[in-house]
């Protein structure tokens, strides 16, 4: 069981947004239409092929995280724990569309803010998606020079031909006079042996959030690689990246 | 006469498997709605009405604690749009089974003070058959 102690961290594009949060909900709601006809008994409906999802968040204001949401018709990547934050604990991913951010001032209390967001469903890559229910690779954490997480990988039941989609969002990035952050996909059949997945990394100059769709074949072990292009000293990057399997 | 029956009497199963374990804040309701048309002839005093034919089942509320379980059953089955048979058993050997029923909503809520919870509410699905046994 969980409760919102379990709910580690929310981040929108490369904010963490986790410390305003003292509510979540989120909904996936399928459209249907009744299809009785001549001769049926029962009425019965069907689905109609659109569904949406929607996540509504309520807390405090905060001055520093407000311009998160500030901009009309704000986009990016959300993406949220809310059992934990830990390797192979799910997380909930997807590209939200900032609808609503209400802020309030009451009396005898402190500002409040409500934001809602709908899950952009997008067919371009990978086939629809509204919310992925995703596994964490990698936790949200902090981390300086290059590195891995293949000795704690996420074991799937089998490996997957039909791809996969890599949510990462990365809330606090100091080059340090690199060129940008690379996260990049691994995998491997026997979970001993680890490679990068072809078309599977994604680079960061700033912070921010990317889902990026990897074709192909993604082997029963997963995990996540992160390197630094160029030349520089003590960089770090606070990022989590998750797998969603197709 | 059978019963009364009460909520340790009854069972939920969904695809073939007891779901109960996940349900413990709002417990199934079958409403059962014969469709009926206004036809008061001329002269009544009373209204009258006839049956059109047609009887609606209400969707059907679940909810309970959120956990990776629930989320792999009803999650994954309105993400997909999959369908599913619902049996109810309401107590002794007395059953309503739908044979195909759809997850329409499913909701997650994260609140301050509470278990974070699942909301799930199932449909009767096209083709769908109910038996009462």
């Amino acid at each position: 069981m969980a409760g919102l102690p379990d709910l580690k961290f929310i981040t929108f594009g490369g904010y963490d947004i986790t410390g305003l949060v003292q509510g979540l909900n989120d909904a996936v709601t399928n459209e249907t239409e009744e299809v009785d006809v001549a001769g049926d008994t029962i009425l019965t409906s069907r689905y109609v092929g659109s569904a949406a999802a929607e996540v509504k968040i309520t807390g405090f204001y905060d001055e520093d995280l407000s311009p998160a949401f500030e901009a009309a018709g704000a986009e990016a990547v959300l993406m949220y724990a809310p059992l934990g934050n830990g390797t192979g604990l799910s997380c909930e991913c997807c590209s939200a569309k900032l609808l609503r951010y209400e802020r309030l001032i009451e009396g005898k209390a402190l500002h409040k803010a409500e934001i809602d967001f709908l899950g952009k469903s997008s067919t371009a890559t990978g086939g629809a998606v509204i919310i992925d229910h995703a596994l964490m690779l990698a936790p949200l954490a902090a981390r300086g020079a290059a590195g891995n997480t293949d000795a704690t990988d996420v074991e799937a039941p089998a490996q997957t031909t039909d791809g996969a989609r890599l949510w990462v969002a990365v809330t606090a990035l100091t080059l340090g006079g690199y060129t940008n952050l690379t996260v990049a996909l691994r995998d491997s059949a026997d979970g001993l042996s680890f490679a990068a997945v072809a078309g599977g990394s994604t680079t960061f100059t700033t912070a921010g959030g990317k889902m990026l769709y990897v074709p192909g074949t993604v082997r029963k072990y997963t995990s996540v690689s992160w390197a630094w292009t160029g030349t520089g000293t003590n960089p770090s990057a606070t990022f989590v990246a998750a797998l969603k399997r197709l | 006469m059978a019963g009364p029956y009460g909520i340790d009497d009854a069972i939920v199963s969904y695809a073939g498997s007891s779901i109960n374990a996940h349900i413990t804040k709002t417990y199934p309701t079958v409403s059962q709605e014969v469709e009926i048309e206004e036809h008061t002839p001329l002269g009544a005093t009373v209204a009258q009405s006839l049956f059109t034919g047609l009887t609606t089942y209400g969707e059907v509320p679940i909810s309970g604690p959120y956990t990776e379980t629930v989320d792999g059953i009803l999650g994954a089955a309105a993400r997909n749009k999959t369908t599913a048979a619902l049996v109810i058993t309401w107590g002794g050997t007395k059953t309503t089974t739908f044979s195909a029923v759809g997850v329409k909503n499913y909701n997650r809520i994260v609140a301050k003070g509470a278990v974070t919870a699942y909301e799930a509410t199932f449909f009767t699905y096209f083709g769908c058959t109910v038996t009462e046994a």
